[in-house]
């Protein structure tokens, strides 16, 4: 357990270094968040407003959704681990006495929060400080909040849980060339991130809860706003932990079959 | 052919300040440190000669040579080659030069290079004649034939070095610029370089300017060397006089029949001792190996001696201490 | 002519990794198909949007990506000018006897945004076909300035992040506010948006002039005129001028990196 706290330290403080990355973020951020809250509000003016969907709560949705950018991008490309894969170096990792699932798990968890960190509070600021109606407002109640905090950081989990099943596929295809941009549209769509679900067609939004997808970012802001009613959001949350387990045991099977492929390989 | 003249360069570095205030107050004041990169560096170099440029790292060789091939402006100074300043000048003057940076290629990685050599043809405007003949000439002497269809990628350091070589003579160039040409080479590759650098500066006639490190380099090409050092020029002369600046410190080496524990000679500094074998070195410019025999043997018994004059690479060592870099 | 055979180079390299290149192309579609698919959904919901109905807005999606992405296409070489720099490719541009605007232009093209390129011009012609007016040939004419300024526009940015590069070294992501947020922008005529914000996008950088002025001549808005709005194409790629200037004036200031 100490081993995995010593790369968690060590990847976050190596993330921490990238500052200047981080500022022009922070400014991405904040220039597309005003864009989008422009645009949906002009979409707004035409009526036909979903209704579990308020103004209000979809410019909060949407400041939530620049705060959080690069905690809930669906699929973190971490160099090394991809040049692990694709080099075959693969077998370095191998001989230290720690299990390969929990090391990269913690290395993309550590550098997604080291980046949100370095990000977040400015795009928080800025968007607490604007007027209402164009701003980020408190959350719907107490409970929402502490709901949404939790959904937050099972949500985290769950993205990387998803992100190792990918590493594993990559272990067959051996080239990550397209796939992880294809991954990352195709995840960002369903979950939410393109267009808020509430949007959506509803033909499209039934099918969407059967996947995993929106169980991380449309859960987590929209129980924030009161988009989804704490009832809801708690069975939701049940439905987000399942996902999260399902998907380590199958990330966790895929892993042992391909570190034996390796092996057979002799690596 | 090449005059430059007081030539400087200074760079300035913006000063990072830490944290996250600083980075803020960065934006809108910076502090800026001066480096002098090239203070006053003068020198002349004649038509066909070969000409060593050398100095530690960080000296300011590759910024004299980014000068003189036109990729940088000096703060001051003048440089004047072929009649051309390459900075002002710079599409018509690298018509008639040729570059090659040993640590990167100018040739694409992925295609075959004679490919990359008919896109230099364009580049330079080559006619197709010309270009044949060029080409065949560096065949010949490089023995390229059977390189000239693979992909550079797939060629060894060596390989890519001869074809490095030919692509920066293809538009026949009347100067040479040959930023470390054998770092990283094999004894072997280094031999054809040095010996092909040789063939075209005589047979063509063409002006070589060589960085390097490896003094083989300098000591098989030429004996005019310009040793440079924290911005400033430092020596402008020949090779052997610098040798033979050097030449009284020798290493010797004696192998005595038994195990002294400790020996003592006059004029030698006892360096090392590995069982019997003794290390000493000498700065004795008067040095005689037969004298020097008689003088130990009468004290100890000698059973075998070898002299070493200083190599190369510790002459330059030594002159680099000398002149304080 | 020189150009076309570095076009030549280039096609010869992809052909080394034709693999990568087809699911490159391939991601690079389905990027573009889930970009219209969700401006799909909003409109099946609202019906139209600050009065421009779906194919109106097609229209518009269509010639900024086709715009964006025929630039990072052709322009790459501009785009990636940090990387130019870093590997020292620009000093090797430096000893050659052509101009450095010149071989940057030649140093780089990525086929694979063709696939971009190509979904674009499917979405303009269908877009094209279902309008409900006759096309005139003042209303190609204007198109094809859309096509031409909008391509000129962003390859003028293009200039000035590379510009930026030469002071900074590292690549600037601030620029990507610009390129790719106008891209994200454009995608609508500028009315959906706040009157500042529209100014600032129409006289600052004139991303106005290439999709939501033209555009209301194209679709007989009232008080569409033919100077303020059917020639602003032509005002809007003025931006080049002072952006290759820029860019020449920075190439001066240009300090080698490395040994």
């Amino acid at each position: 357990m100490r081993a995995y706290a010593s790369i968690f330290k060590i990847r976050f403080i190596n993330t921490m270094q990238y500052r200047t990355a981080a500022y022009a973020g922070v400014i991405t951020q904040i220039c597309f968040g005003l864009m989008y809250v422009f645009l949906y509000l002009a979409f707004y003016k035409q009526g036909n407003i979903p209704e579990n969907f308020t103004a209000t709560q979809m410019v909060s949705f949407l400041w939530l959704q620049q705060m959080f950018f690069v905690y809930f991008f669906p699929i973190d490309q971490n160099k090394n681990i991809v040049g692990q894969i694709e080099q075959g170096n693969i077998c370095y990792e191998m001989v230290r006495p720690m299990k390969l699932y929990n090391n990269w798990s913690v290395t993309l968890f550590a550098e997604k929060v080291a980046k949100t960190l370095l990000r977040f509070v400015p795009v928080l600021i800025f968007a607490i400080l604007l007027p209402t109606g164009v701003g980020l407002e408190l959350p719907a109640s107490a409970g929402a909040f502490f709901l949404s905090l939790f959904n937050l950081i099972v949500s985290g989990l769950l993205i990387v849980a998803m992100n190792m099943v990918c590493y594993c596929l990559l272990f067959k295809t051996m080239s990550s060339l397209g796939i992880f941009s294809i991954y990352t549209t195709i995840a960002s769509l369903l979950g939410g991130s393109l267009i808020p679900i509430p949007m959506m067609p509803g033909w499209i939004q039934n099918i969407l809860n059967f996947l995993p997808f929106r169980y991380t970012s449309d859960l987590t802001f929209r129980t924030y706003v009161g988009s989804i009613d704490i009832q809801s959001a708690l069975i939701q949350t049940a439905i987000q932990v399942g996902w999260l387990m399902l998907f380590v045991v199958l990330g966790k099977v895929l892993m042992n079959r391909c570190l034996k492929k390796v092996e057979v390989q002799g690596g | 052919m090449i005059e430059v003249k007081n030539l400087s360069k200074t760079f300035k570095i913006a000063q990072k300040d830490k944290g996250f205030w600083g980075s803020v107050k960065g934006l809108f004041k910076r502090r800026y440190l001066e480096k002098r990169a090239l203070d006053d560096v003068s020198f002349n170099i004649k038509e066909g000669e070969i000409v060593g440029y050398l100095g530690p790292n960080g000296a300011g060789k590759s910024t004299t040579i980014k000068i003189m091939c036109g990729i940088l402006t000096p703060t001051s100074g003048d440089c004047v080659i072929n009649g051309f300043t390459p900075w002002k000048d710079r599409e018509k003057y690298v018509k008639d030069i040729g570059v090659v940076f040993g640590q990167r290629s100018q040739l694409w990685w992925d295609v075959p290079v004679i490919d990359s050599f008919h896109l230099l043809k364009d580049i330079y405007k080559i006619p197709t004649d010309e270009f044949k003949k060029q080409l065949d000439l560096l065949t010949e002497k490089l023995d390229l034939q059977s390189l000239l269809n693979v992909p550079l990628r797939q060629l060894s350091l060596g390989q890519k070095m001869k074809c490095e070589l030919a692509g920066s003579l293809l538009h026949k160039p009347k100067i040479l610029f040959l930023d470390e040409p054998t770092i990283g080479l094999d004894a072997i590759s280094k031999l054809k370089v040095r010996e092909f650098v040789k063939t075209i500066n005589k047979e063509l006639g063409i002006t070589v300017i060589l960085t390097t490190h490896d003094m083989n380099d300098i000591e098989a090409l030429t004996n005019r060397i310009i040793i440079i050092g924290k911005g400033k020029l430092l020596y402008d002369g020949s090779f052997d006089q610098i040798k033979h600046k050097y030449s009284k410190h020798k290493t010797i080496d004696i192998e005595f029949e038994e195990d002294y524990q400790s020996v003592e000679i006059e004029g030698c500094q006892f360096v090392s001792k590995v069982d019997k074998k003794h290390t000493f070195k000498t700065s004795d410019e008067n040095f005689k190996l037969t004298d020097f025999v008689e003088r130990v043997s009468k004290k100890y018994k000698i059973y075998d001696v070898n002299v070493d004059p200083i190599n190369l690479e510790e002459v330059i060592s030594k002159l680099y201490e000398e002149l304080g870099l | 002519m020189l150009y076309f055979k570095f076009l030549k180079m280039h096609f010869k390299k992809l052909l080394q990794y034709r693999l990568s290149f087809f699911l490159s192309l391939l991601s690079q579609t389905i990027v573009s198909l889930v970009a219209l698919a969700s401006m799909y959904f909003l409109f099946d919901r609202f019906k139209v949007v600050a009065g421009w109905s779906f194919s109106q807005v097609a229209i518009s999606y269509a010639v900024v990506y086709f715009c964006f992405s025929f630039t990072e296409c052709f322009g790459r070489g501009f785009d990636r000018f940090a990387k130019l720099i870093q590997s020292g490719g620009l000093d090797s541009f430096y000893i050659r006897p052509r101009s450095i605007f010149h071989q940057t232009l030649c140093s780089e093209i990525e086929f694979s945004k063709m696939g971009r390129v190509v979904v674009a011009l499917a979405v303009l012609i269908y877009a094209c076909a279902i309008q409900p007016f006759t096309w005139g040939i003042d209303k190609v004419a204007v198109l094809i300035g859309m096509l031409l300024c909008g391509i000129v526009i962003f390859f003028s940015l293009f200039m000035l992040g590379a510009s930026m590069c030469i002071f900074t070294i590292e690549g600037l992501e601030v620029v990507n506010v610009f390129t790719d947020g106008g891209r994200e922008l454009c995608q609508y005529p500028l009315n959906v948006y706040p009157e500042g914000l529209a100014k600032i996008f129409t006289y600052i950088i004139p991303f106005a002039s290439f999709n939501y002025l033209p555009m209301m001549y194209l679709f007989d808005m009232p008080g569409a005129t033919v100077w303020g709005h059917a020639l602003a194409p032509l005002y809007g790629m003025l931006i080049i001028i002072p952006a290759y200037f820029i860019f020449r004036w920075s190439l001066t200031k240009y300090k080698s990196t490395g040994t």
